[in-house]
């Protein structure tokens, strides 16, 4: 993908050049549906997996990368991109990521550093958390500190540029990646930085400090500002989301202490899910809310029509088409997954077929 | 040799006549003649040294996970961690018992048992419900289920019998098997005075632990290596005993050191376990009892034990280096009457177990906790010739403090419990062949310094975990002389219900422990053996058992593991043992059973772990050289190759031999 100097240009590239519709694929797809729900799996027990939904028909194929492919994902499944005509699923606990078309055939399975192949190799290699797509690149954190850069037509080569502890979200815009330094593995001390890391020269350039212990990051579409989600210590210091002007680093916070996951959807819009428990282990309400992220100041607004919960709230998910997917999850049976229309009204639950739905993408 | 139970009258004859009878005999004694255990309420499983000699086995774990209502986890290997479980309760409501002193780990609350060799054991016995022997510690009696080891340290050595001059005794082992394993082991033992005597062990164990495993992955099937399973462990102990009149003074030192690498589970695509173990562990044991001539008799004993171990993990992203002390010192006494009346026999026991226990880590949040705990427990019997009621009732009291302040951390609330139970035995026909047997008790488990404190998932809030059992049971057993064929039937069901049991539960983001859980069991018990002396050259026996289990979580109604088998629980699980004795040679054909398992709570097929079967053959003979004895003795483990899981994600070894020599004078 070419760079441009000019702001504008880059604006038109993200909107152009960054995952095009795919094209209808000749192959003969195995299962029915367009939305890929992963099932994060129970640690240590290599049973992550991928579902496919079919809205339309509200039926589910369970299992279909093991159908496609004759073998499993792995263990822990942790993210899923569409990216053109292309998938990547990263599994953290196998150190992978596997590239597939859009019917799940693998095509490329990448581990950095390291080769990939045979059960015993990359003993070394780094565990993918989150990826996010950037003018036809893929960018994704490594736990062990790194951000990479996975370059599709340059045979999938991989790119490290060392950032903070614990890395977890991450989000591209204006020709620079914000990571969310989570120092997750360093408890108590946890991490309270987001590193720049400048896409030319692929080097941390700075870094700002967020609330403890970040997670999730997002972008606006225009690139003025950037969401901050975090988790807090646990302890006396809560979780909240923080929006930081791109321009002047400013960070705002946002109060919201009992948040869950949150995610992009179209239309500039930032969905999030609140949820867990408070300190006396009672459930919090698992809500959706909704952003409008071009918002000078942005506030929230419950998304559900009829203001509904939900119960043991896990994951949220923004689809492409406006759907909203709420994985649910008591973290020892498989997960369910609510199914709601872009107006906020719920349309379908299902049974996730696998434990901790993390993420619903629609390809 | 020299067995725990009453060795019947043999004749003369040579030395080797004698020894092979003696392990001949000793089956049947174990199998025909042990009242204590046919006629006992609780249910009691035993096995002797000859049945330990007899299928080879070699450790704890190898010889327990064969009996029936009892099963081990095993995460594989030689070092692999290896904890009991009675009848699926949790290895926290199963006490250890070691030559009468409880092993207990207040930390984690399961011991772990790979650390426990055969090589000087007498017996071993599983027992559930309440102990026949009613003069046992407070402590061990509170247990759902309670696993004894008993070594010859405690026997009466050298033999008083009349024209045994031998003051010593001396053996000598080495075990080589498969993987790179090596184990010898040395048994001294000396006659002090014609009251005294002391003895001294020492057992070393080293394994590369490398072994191959199948993986399978959909269509990929993998040969490899399990890697970081290593071990080396040295165990020593030495036992003195004294004898006056009317007492009995025994004495006990145990030495235990071991560094293990953790394989860790088997995952897809990425081998590089970087996790190491190391333990060092000594304890000091003194027990004194006496008998009084009018019926009184009395236990006196204390305890201390530290034991010290050390995780480390190297992975860049998991760095971990912890050290963790635990400590613990114990009084205890033991003091009851026994006296018969007109119509039957009473016996009285009032037991008090006083023990403190101390836990220094350095892991973050530890707040050096002290546990102070008192059980005390008063037990009453009244047996006639037929029957037998035992009640009892066990109160524990639990006071803790911290030695450090940890903001956040609050001390843990006093603990009481009171747990009463009842046994029942009653022998049904003339000539004691049939004994019904019934018990109720309810037991508890404390919760661990681990459940209480561990980083962020500890609860202070937390109270005990309640266990509710009950249990209704057959005996038969006879012995038929012409035949010289011993025959024996057991059958119980049973039913167990625990309450608040503990676990760990997601909350915002991280996990909490909390008394949440309801497991409602009910399973059946069957065992059956055959013991026949064709000729005095020849034996045979069979033993067998069959367990059922139903055991379903009841938490939560809308949950969707409602009702399912709990994890790791088969529904049905079996063993076999068949063994022919000769003059010439021993034979013994072994097999383990075990249905499909889940490894999660909720019942589908991708938490299912398949059941396996667990062939085993072996093969001794013991030559006499002289004064002394030679052994040798081959075994082919798990013949089929299967790399079954007991844990999922821990493949066990496949087909394994181990040869063995051991001297005997």
């Amino acid at each position: 993908m070419k760079r441009t100097k000019i702001l504008l240009a880059i604006a038109i590239s993200m909107i152009v050049a960054s995952c095009s519709k795919p094209s209808v694929n000749d192959e003969k797809s195995p299962f029915k549906g367009d939305y890929l729900v992963l099932n994060n799996g129970n640690w240590k027990s290599n049973d992550s997996n991928i579902a496919v939904y079919d809205l339309s028909s509200k039926s589910l194929t369970e299992d279909a990368f093991f159908l496609v492919n004759e073998k499993n994902l792995g263990d822990l499944g942790q993210d899923i991109l569409v990216c053109g005509n292309e998938i990547y699923i990263s599994v953290s606990g196998s150190r992978r990521i596997f590239v597939t078309d859009l019917n799940l055939n693998i095509k490329k399975e990448i581990t950095y550093p390291g080769d990939g192949n045979g059960q015993e190799a990359g003993q070394q290699a780094y565990q993918p958390r989150y990826m996010c797509e950037y003018n036809g690149k893929v960018y994704v954190t490594y736990y062990e500190g790194f951000l990479g850069r996975i370059s599709p037509e340059e045979g999938y080569k991989v790119e490290c540029t060392p950032v903070g502890e614990y890395p977890e979200g991450v989000a591209c815009c204006g020709e620079k990646a914000y990571v969310a330094n989570s120092g997750g593995g360093n408890y108590p001390e946890y991490g309270n930085t987001v590193s720049i890391v400048d896409l030319a020269s692929f080097k941390e350039t700075e870094t700002f400090q967020v609330n403890t212990n970040p997670e999730f990051i997002e972008a606006s579409e225009d690139g003025s500002k950037i969401f901050v989600s975090s988790k807090g210590d646990y302890d006396d210091i809560p979780g909240t989301l923080q929006v930081v002007s791109t321009s002047d680093g400013k960070v705002t916070d946002l109060s919201l202490n009992n948040l869950v996951y949150m995610d992009k959807g179209p239309g500039n819009k930032l969905y999030l899910l609140t949820g867990g428990y408070d300190s006396s282990y009672k459930p919090l309400p698992g809500k959706i809310l909704v952003i409008n992220m071009s918002d000078t100041n942005p506030g929230t607004a419950e998304f559900m029509r009829d203001g509904a919960e939900f119960p043991q709230a896990y994951s949220l998910s923004a689809t492409s088409d406006g759907y909203v997917f709420v994985g649910c999850s008591d973290y020892q049976n498989n997960g369910d997954v609510y199914v709601i229309t872009p107006e906020g009204n719920k349309y379908d639950k299902f049974d996730s077929m696998g434990l901790n739905p993390i993420r619903v993408v629609k390809k | 040799m020299a067995y725990s139970f009453g060795r019947p009258v043999l004749p003369e004859g040579d030395a080797l006549h004698e020894y092979i009878r003696d392990t001949i005999t000793s089956a049947i004694v174990l199998h025909s003649q042990r009242s204590d255990l046919h006629e006992a309420a609780a249910v009691v499983r035993s096995l002797s040294a000859a049945e330990i000699e007899k299928r080879g086995y070699q450790m704890l774990g190898e010889a327990v996970r064969t009996m029936a209502g009892v099963s081990v986890k095993d995460y594989g290997g030689i070092g692999g961690l290896k904890s009991v479980s009675v009848r699926n309760m949790g290895a926290a409501h199963t006490g250890i018992s070691y030559d009468g002193f409880a092993i207990t780990d207040a930390q984690n609350g399961q011991v772990d048992i790979s650390r426990f060799m055969l090589e000087n054991v007498s017996e071993v016995r599983v027992s559930q419900g309440l102990p026949d022997d009613i003069f046992t510690s407070a402590r061990l009696s509170g247990t759902a289920g309670v696993v004894s080891i008993l070594t010859y340290a405690g026997e009466d050595f050298p033999r008083k019998e009349a024209g045994n001059k031998k003051w010593m005794e001396a053996s000598a082992r080495l075990s080589g098997s498969c993987f790179g394993t090596w184990n010898p082991a040395l048994h001294l033992g000396a006659r002090l005075t014609s009251r005294s005597k002391i003895s001294a062990d020492a057992n070393f164990l080293h394994s590369d632990g490398s072994y191959p495993f199948i993986l399978e992955n959909g269509k990929e099937t993998t040969l490899m290596h399990r890697l970081n399973s290593d071990v080396n462990t040295f165990n020593g102990e030495v036992n003195y005993s004294y004898r006056p009149d009317r007492g009995d003074l025994r004495v006990k030192s145990t030495y235990y050191q071991s560094e293990r690498g953790l394989p860790g589970s088997v995952i897809l695509y990425y081998q590089n376990p970087t996790e190491r173990l190391y333990d060092r562990n000594y304890a000091f044991y003194a027990k004194y009892r006496h008998f009084w001539s009018n019926g009184w008799r009395a236990d006196a004993s204390a305890s201390y034990t530290n034991a010290w171990n050390r995780y480390v993990n190297t992975a860049s992203t998991a760095a971990q280096d912890n050290t963790y002390l635990q400590q613990e010192a114990c009084a205890s006494l033991v003091a009851g009457w026994e006296g018969a009346s007109a119509r039957g026999r009473w016996s009285i026991c009032a037991a008090e177990d006083l023990f403190v226990n101390i836990l220094d880590s350095d892991i973050p949040e530890c707040p050096y906790p002290v546990r102070l705990s008192s059980i005390s427990g008063i037990t009453v019997r009244y047996s006639t010739s037929r029957l037998k009621i035992t009640g009892s009732i066990l109160g524990t009291a639990i006071k803790e403090w911290f030695r450090k302040e940890i903001s956040g951390i609050d001390v843990p609330g006093n603990r009481l419990n009171l747990s009463p139970s009842l046994g029942l035995s009653y022998i049904l026909t003339q000539d004691k062949s049939l004994v019904i047997r019934a018990f109720v008790k309810e037991g508890y488990r404390t919760p661990t310094f681990n459940d209480l404190y561990y980083a962020r998932v500890g609860n202070t809030s937390l109270s005990s975990e309640k266990a509710f059992q009950s249990n209704l049971g057959l005996s038969w057993e006879k012995y038929y002389p012409q035949k010289k064929i011993g025959l024996n039937l057991t059958g119980d069901i049973y039913c167990n219900y625990i309450k608040d049991k503990i676990a760990a539960t997601p909350t915002l983001f991280i996990w909490k422990m909390r008394n949440i859980g309801r497991v409602l069991m009910a399973g059946a018990d069957v065992t059956a053996s055959v013991h026949w002396t064709i000729s005095p050259k020849v034996k045979i026996s069979a033993d067998a058992n069959w367990s059922w289990q139903y055991a379903i979580d009841i938490t939560n109604p809308s949950a969707k593991n409602y009702r399912h088998q709990i994890p790791y629980t088969p529904r049905h699980c079996g063993n076999l043992a068949v063994s022919a004795e000769t003059y010439w040679i021993t034979v013994t054909y072994t097999l383990i059973g075990v249905g499909d398992r889940y490894a999660l709570p909720q019942n589908i097929p991708s938490n299912l772990i398949p059941s396996y079967t667990d062939h085993s053959i072996s093969v001794g003979h013991t030559f006499p050289i002289g004064r002394t004895f030679l052994r040798a003795s081959l075994e082919a483990l798990n013949l089929s190759g299967n790399n079954y899981e007991i844990i999922k994600g821990y493949p066990m070894s496949g087909r394994s031999f181990r040869i063995t020599i051991k001297f005997k004078y």
